[in-house]
């Protein structure tokens, strides 16, 4: 396991805390993908991240705004994956989330998706739209699971 | 001791002024720490820390824990059967946090405060109340990634 690279996309808050343990359990090379605007969070991870745009900033953005912050990311996904070329991205469910994952699947690299143990019966929006397009889709509960085709459940990390 | 942490995503003003206020008035008479993240309002009556690497410690040292519903703070606190009062931080974005908020609640893990007006009451019932701690089923990271390697 030690010869792979694993990106981990981060947010702020639980998505952080959850990837950062998840990054624990596991001896790879790690890089990190985090918000610009999490100083939290950079703090957290200390080395071997990527500082990107959020495509949103909570609820006092406009959506044009979001949309030019969502391409940019697509773009700076696409650099880092290329620099990069981690074997697995594995997201915990952050804002971030969409843009590296989809260019992950264009590229051919694995993704994990771990949805947030807040959502017990139904997936978040970023959560919906990856179904059926990530490598695991994994859900904290077995209820989520049991309603949505692609999606399993292992267990819950908090 | 009772605190109070409003997480790392957003302050919640409201919430520590609510508290701060109840110390003041001696509504509340037990000592109260917070961690109020980047919030604006400064607590008179209370101790405040803004943000710390881990908050284990309070939550240790602590008889009542009054959070945000953040799944992590949550969590945290129910698998280890202390005594948890939530609060919803309307500025957050979302609103799903009642999916897991009902789960615990209905387990018996958690006092749910809907409205901020009640959190003296819901500390009233947090004191008598008899808290369950909840196991979940855990998963390790190592085995799906050998796994996803192997499965090609």
């Amino acid at each position: 396991m030690v010869n792979l690279r694993v990106l981990f996309v981060l947010g702020s808050g639980g998505h952080t805390a959850r990837g950062i343990i998840l990054s624990n359990q596991i001896k790879v090379e790690k890089y990190f993908m985090v918000p610009w605007e999490s100083e939290v969070t950079k703090r957290k991870v200390g080395k071997n991240y990527f500082s990107v745009i959020s495509p949103r900033f909570r609820a006092k953005d406009n959506r044009f705004m979001t949309v030019l912050r969502t391409l940019f990311l697509f773009l700076h996904s696409l650099m880092i994956l290329l620099y990069l070329h981690p074997n697995i991205v594995i997201s915990t469910g952050s804002g971030l989330t969409i843009p590296p994952f989809l260019v992950a699947r264009f590229l051919g690299i694995k993704t994990i998706y771990i949805e947030s143990p807040s959502r017990v019966y139904y997936p978040s929006l970023a959560g919906k739209m990856l179904i059926g397009k990530t490598s695991m889709w994994l859900s904290s509960w077995p209820e989520l699971a049991e309603r949505y085709e692609g999606v399993e459940y292992r267990g819950m990390i908090f | 001791m009772i605190f109070v942490t409003v997480g790392t995503s957003l302050p919640h003003d409201r919430l520590i002024m609510k508290i701060d206020n109840l110390v003041g008035e001696e509504s509340i008479k037990e000592d109260v720490v917070a961690q109020i993240g980047a919030g604006k309002y400064i607590p008179k009556n209370i101790d405040y820390i803004r943000f710390a690497p881990s908050l284990e410690e309070y939550y240790h040292r602590a008889d009542i824990i009054i959070s945000n519903c953040g799944a992590g703070t949550i969590m945290e606190n129910v698998t280890k059967g202390r005594k948890l009062i939530v609060i919803q931080n309307p500025d957050v974005t979302g609103g799903h946090e009642w999916e897991i908020v009902t789960k615990m609640e209905k387990g018996g893990h958690l006092v749910w405060c809907k409205n901020i007006e009640d959190i003296a009451e819901a500390i009233q019932t947090a004191k008598t109340k008899k808290f369950s701690s909840f196991k979940p089923k855990q998963f390790s990271l190592g085995e799906i990634i050998k796994e996803l390697i192997a499965s090609k």
